[in-house]
């Protein structure tokens, strides 16, 4: 019994000299390095440690396209609650769909432009990367300008909300990619 | 031919605003640009976090007219992404149409919401254009939708504005990580 204990510490202490990323602490470390750059620390780490491939991923570039997936998803979600939203307007006095239709647009666009960053990080070109993240984190306010341009409509608190989400999301990745080192 | 309207053309035949941006023409109107309480010329510096939120800008004719017109405002970067490979040549930051002659750029109608410079690398000019409109114009032809690859002469020449009445630009590239401005 007691040789027995000693091989299981011994081959669990020699996989773990081999490849430290098996230990759970292994890419931790990568993501709190990548993370502290950012302007939101605790949100990019939450972020990166919610999608599994973080565990996998080697370098600040892998983590940087982890967080934009995190954005598309983030941007797509938005545009699905808007148009869900705009079934539900009823007595349409006021340009309500109208505008609810230019807001799913502009989250579409969002989503859009933050696919064309990817490419650009992945062939290393950040600084193209960087300008597609700066017009993603942009779109949201375009949505808020539409409600501003009715006066009897009010701008609801749930896409101010999710308005904030988008732009912080797109604030960490700017701020990882910042650490590329362009 | 006058001597005052070659000298204010001159910084902008030589920061590569001629050419790059808008033709040779003849300046019918004065711009005047502050951030805050900074006051700046054709090719002065500023830094992007100075020049976040939108400036005071205010255009007067040169010659006052009996009937003012309005103008048309627009801020450009054609260093985008970088000055040495500028493919996103015009980045779109700030679209107003319908300004008063004599006030502030504030008082037209935004068509694309002011966004500040976060040049990504290298020195970025951001050039201001300002038209005479021939009447109130209230929407634009074609309203963009993307910032990337707007075209100043394209748009000047679908909405009849002719050759410009003033420019003006700045510089600003980003600040090193150890001026972060948050």
């Amino acid at each position: 019994m007691g040789f027995s204990w000693f091989l299981l510490l011994f081959i669990t202490l020699f996989f773990q000299f081999i490849d430290p990323t098996l230990s759970a602490n292994g890419n931790s470390d990568l993501i709190q390095q990548t993370c502290k750059n950012t302007k939101y620390y605790d949100l990019c780490v939450s972020s990166l440690k919610s999608d599994s491939s973080s565990l996998k991923a080697d370098s600040k570039l892998g983590l940087a396209l982890i967080m934009v997936r995190v954005g598309m998803a983030n941007a797509t979600a938005t545009n699905s609650y808007i148009s869900s939203q705009i079934l539900s307007v009823k007595n349409d006095t006021a340009p309500m769909r109208k505008v609810m239709r230019e807001c799913a647009d502009k989250y579409a666009f969002a989503n859009d432009a933050l696919q064309n960053s990817v490419q650009d990080l992945s062939s290393e070109l950040y600084d193209y990367a960087y300008m597609h993240v700066m017009a993603a984190a942009d779109y949201p306010n375009a949505c808020r300008n539409a409600f501003k341009r009715y006066p009897g409509l009010v701008y609801p608190q749930e896409l101010a909300v999710r308005e904030e989400g988008l732009k912080h999301i797109c604030d960490v990745v700017l701020g990882i990619i910042d650490a590329l080192g362009f | 031919m006058e001597q005052m309207p070659r000298a204010a053309v001159d910084p902008l035949v030589v920061g590569g605003v001629i050419g790059d941006v808008v033709d040779m023409f003849v300046p019918a109107a004065d711009l005047s640009l502050h951030y805050g309480t900074k006051h700046l010329c054709n090719g002065m510096e500023i830094n992007p976090h100075s020049a976040a939120q939108s400036p005071r800008l205010l255009i007067t004719a040169s010659v006052p007219v009996p009937t003012p017109n309005y103008y048309t405002l627009v801020m450009v970067d054609p260093d985008a992404p970088s000055p040495s490979e500028p493919t996103f040549r015009e980045w779109l930051h700030w679209l107003v149409i319908d300004i008063p002659e004599g006030s502030d750029a504030s008082e037209g109608k935004e068509v694309m919401e002011y966004m500040g410079p976060q040049p990504p690398t290298g020195i970025h000019r951001y050039v201001f254009v300002a038209f005479k409109q021939n009447s109130l114009m209230e929407t634009v032809r074609r309203r963009p939708v993307e910032r990337g690859q707007f075209n100043t002469r394209q748009f000047a020449s679908e909405n009849d504005l002719g050759l410009p009445a003033a420019a003006l630009y700045f510089n600003s590239q980003k600040q090193p990580a150890g001026n972060k401005k948050h």
